[in-house]
């Protein structure tokens, strides 16, 4: 059954999505029937479906109206499955989809949109965590962990091998505990794949932790020293960040690229996100057009939402930017006041020591040790401050590069629009010559090259 | 006689040079142990001075111009070879440090501890940085530069009064020393109402001192490895051991001291550009958040005030303290090598002494010189040995009190900021 519910074109994620939700609701079973009609309409609407993400009519978050979709009455399922179907192609990330006319899904749609609240990404994310946790009393349950690098191998050719483990409820896995084996570039592997099915889209893709080649090499050579461990604590927690980031995200945790890195034990290495590859490169190549491009094009916002929602999004950048800046030299100087501390306590001990009147020296003594536990805390402080306080913002900063490239592709998507747009009336106008100069191949070549045009406007 | 080295001064005080007469002398000394309570000490460094009415000094005023640091030395005295009961005088820092070295080569009080000479005022960082923040930061906003300001000022009014404290200590315990406050010199600078101009060392006089110290090292050094010369007295042995590797730790101290009280002071400031971020997000989002950010905001200017002013009672009690037993070890010291020089005399004497009776020459200068030497060095040993337990005990009570002092003050900042954390928690906890 569940193999022919999917419809050509989908992953294998989607049969199992049915599963999940059947298990709650047997009352659907009779309807399922019903579904196998929907899922080859869903094919000329497919493109125009995905239309309503882009579209810019609504707000962003259109897809938390899939969620609700879900908790809801079996029926708007098709909707999600039509809607959902676009995503799962692997959808070259070239081929743009300029919202032109939004189809009936939308009308169906659109007065959810209006009834959801234009919230911040920020707590985005968390309400629709609890919209997921509402669903059926299906329990978003999936633990992700990042724990004991391992040096692989020596040299320059050496590696730290993360251990992933997954604790999930979902039955869309296929064991409930598991764990692997992943290397930093399997990990920008998985990223740059998601960005590529789901940018475009207008989905906000959590980011990776960036590259590092100084922290890196140090680790390669083999220095044991303390920076190294740090940079290697560092990474492991942005990286337990990230995934739990990403599988928090429903749609994106429904991506097979997503769950095959979470679950095989084997990988073909990423190449592709090597600095010095060639795509490494090509994407060099293609930050510096974008950021050309950004100066060039002067698109006329006509959605005020957006152009709010940019102006928030500059201000929150540069203000998160700042404290951040201000928390990282707030760590830098604590800990330099521990090391001081922890210099004096043993200063202190030997003056204890030389000092011979017994009580003076004893109290000495005491005051080394309590310069000692001192120097422990601030430690600790200057940890703690580091990882909850200036690792998150550094997270959301990247976030909001993220979010900031979401706004930036929309506005990419608008101008190849536009240019489609003038493209086309130059063909209908070169029709209307050829029209009048009576030539009969000239005008089927023209209607052809119209036919596209439209095609690719819409 | 007073070997004031080549500096001048305009000494013409009372126009007699004072004489210290026997009578005179046992008389005082006598009314100073009669009072021998503990006087109100404004500064807590040395706690144990023995109080004594007859001579009462202190730093009444002083007054910070571009570069100096004028002092107003006020003294109430019943002292009759002062000519009023009270009066008072306008010093500069150079003329302490001459007072100083005035003492320092006076042979008569070889065998005292000479108590250690004021630190120069030094305003050059916080000028240093009142002139940056002059000079303008167009990325610091109006309240920010006002209170980088605030913070400023009050920086520089906490090392100003600090270089008083020291200039002040200084006197009270020459005032305070039965045979230091006699001294001619001292009432000198006490009285004398115009400028006693004193010019500070130049180069030539401060590459004098500095070669002064080398030869001395290297004497001491000759001294102690002389094979002959071996301690007599046990008690001399153990403080010279002692006041050796004290010393050296000590001075570790105080600099690891600095260094703690220094990357404090900057975590406390950076408390600042957190508070002032928090404060701009705050602006921008609504409602729960919004009061959130500015409940953050003001938990850390609380946090940064409290933390200054943990450093400065850390600078004050621990920092100041370690700082001044250096000071006074260091003199320690060289009362113990100027005892030792004198037993090197004597032993040199001794041996020239045996050297004329042989030869049956010169042998009357030669005993007349030994005798000098011995009464020389038994004088100063037995004035060291006083002084020494009275550098030890008062070290101890000093010790004593600012440590208390010390740990007192942080707890009570500690249950401050831990309330100030507490109710912040409360707070940011309770707003659904």
């Amino acid at each position: 059954m569940a193999a022919e519910r999917e419809p050509p074109p989908l992953g294998d994620g989607k049969p199992t999505d049915f599963e999940e939700l059947e298990e709650g609701e047997d009352l659907f079973t009779s309807t399922v029937s019903t579904l196998e009609s929907s899922p080859s309409s869903p094919e000329p609407a497919s493109l125009l479906a995905e239309d309503v993400s882009t579209n810019s009519n609504g707000p962003k978050p259109a897809e938390v109206v899939l969620d609700d979709d879900r908790e809801d009455l079996f029926a708007e399922a098709t909707e999600e499955v039509s809607l959902d179907s676009p995503e799962r192609e692997p959808i070259p990330s070239s081929e743009p989809s300029p919202a032109v006319t939004p189809v009936t899904p939308t009308t169906l749609i659109a007065p959810r949109i209006e009834s959801k609240s234009m919230s911040a990404p920020v707590i985005f994310d968390r309400s629709r965590e609890e919209i997921e946790e509402e669903a059926n009393g299906d329990v978003f349950d999936i633990e992700i962990g990042v724990s004991d690098p391992e040096k692989v191998g020596d040299g320059m050719n050496a590696y730290m091998a993360y251990r992933v483990t997954t604790k999930t409820s979902l039955s869309m896995f296929s064991k409930s505990e598991f764990s692997v084996k992943r290397r930093f570039s399997d990990f920008l592997g998985l990223h740059s794949k998601l960005a590529s099915k789901y940018l475009h889209v207008g989905y906000i893709v959590p980011p990776a932790p960036e590259k590092s080649i100084v922290g890196m090499t140090k680790v390669k050579v083999g220095k044991e020293d303390s920076s190294s461990t740090e940079f290697v604590e560092k990474r492991r927690a942005a990286l337990e960040r990230y995934l739990q980031r990403t599988v928090k995200h429903p749609t994106l945790l429904q991506d097979p690229d997503l769950r095959q890195f979470l679950e095989s034990s084997e990988l073909p290495r990423a190449v592709n996100t090597q600095a010095l590859s060639g795509a490494g490169i090509l994407r060099m190549v293609n930050k510096a057009a974008d950021a050309v491009n950004k100066m060039t094009i002067k698109m006329n916002e006509s959605d005020a939402w957006f152009e709010e929602k940019q102006q928030q999004f500059e201000n929150l950048d540069q203000q998160l930017r700042k404290l951040h800046a201000s928390v990282e030299a707030l760590v830098c100087h604590r800990k330099e006041l521990s090391a001081n501390t922890a210099a004096f306590a043993k200063s202190a001990a030997m003056l204890g020591n030389s000092e011979d009147h017994t009580a003076l020296s004893r109290a000495l003594s005491q005051l080394a040790e309590v310069e000692e536990k001192i120097d422990q805390l601030h430690q600790e402080q200057a940890f703690a401050d580091f990882y909850m306080f200036s690792e998150l913002l550094s997270d959301y900063i990247r976030l909001i590069a993220a979010v900031k490239g979401v706004f930036d592709h929309r506005m990419k998507c608008w101008q190849k629009w536009e240019d489609a747009q003038i493209t086309l009336l130059k063909k209908r106008e070169t029709e209307a010559k050829m029209m009048v100069a009576n030539k009969p191949d000239k005008i089927q070549q023209a209607k052809n090259e119209i036919r596209e045009e439209i095609e690719e406007v819409g | 006689m007073w070997g004031l080295g080549t500096r001048t001064t305009d000494l013409t005080a009372n126009g007699v040079p004072h004489h210290k007469s026997g009578i005179q002398s046992k008389g005082e000394a006598a009314r100073a142990r009669r009072g021998n309570h503990a006087r109100l000490q404004p500064s807590s460094i040395s706690a144990d001075l023995p109080g004594d009415s007859s001579l009462w000094v202190e730093i009444s005023d002083a007054v910070s111009e571009r570069d100096k640091v004028k002092f107003t030395v006020q003294t109430k005295s019943c002292l009759p070879h002062f000519a009023q009961t009270e009066f008072s005088v306008v010093r500069q820092h150079e003329e302490f440090i001459w007072l100083h070295d005035a003492f320092v080569e006076n042979e008569e009080y070889a065998g005292l501890i000479i108590p250690p000479a004021p630190p120069r005022p030094d305003f050059e960082a916080s000028r240093e940085k009142l002139q940056k923040l002059g000079e303008g930061d167009s990325c610091v906003t109006r309240e920010e530069f006002a209170k980088m300001k605030q913070e400023l000022e009050a920086e520089y009014l906490a090392i100003f009064k600090k270089t008083v404290a020291m200039h002040e200590v200084f006197l009270q315990r020459l005032a305070a020393h039965p045979t230091l406050r006699q001294d001619h010199n001292f009432s000198v600078f006490l009285e004398y109402g115009q400028d006693l101009r004193v010019r500070g060392k130049n180069r030539k006089e401060l590459l004098g001192g500095f070669l002064r110290n080398i030869v001395k090292s290297a004497d001491e050094a000759l001294i102690t490895g002389m094979s002959g010369l071996k301690e007599v007295d046990d008690f001399f042995e153990h403080e010279r051991t002692f006041l050796l590797e004290y010393h050296i730790r000590i001075q570790d101290a105080c600099l690891q001291a600095d260094r703690v009280i220094h990357s404090h002071k900057s975590l406390a400031e950076g408390f600042n550009p957190i508070s002032a971020a928090l404060n701009s997000l705050g602006t921008q989002e609504v409602n729960q958040l919004k009061t959130s950010f500015f409940k953050l905001a003001e938990l850390f200017e609380r946090l940064r005030k409290l933390e200054s002013r943990v450093v400065s009672d850390e600078d004050l009690k621990l920092s100041d303290l370690l700082r001044y037993y250096m000071r006074d070890s260091q003199a320690a010291k060289d009362l113990l090598y100027r005892r030792l020089r004198a037993l090197a005399d004597y032993e040199n004497a001794n041996k020239a002494l045996d050297k004329a009776r042989t030869r049956n020459r010169e042998v009357r200068t030669a005993e007349s010189h030994q005798q000098l030497c011995c009464q020389r060095f038994e004088r100063l040993s037995d004035s060291a040995k006083q002084e020494l337990m009275d550098f030890k005990s008062r070290r101890i009570s000093s010790f004593r009190k600012n440590l208390i002092e010390l740990a007192e003050l942080e707890l009570k900042h500690a249950k401050a900021s831990t309330l100030l954390l507490r109710n912040t928690l409360v707070i940011l906890k309770g707003e659904p």
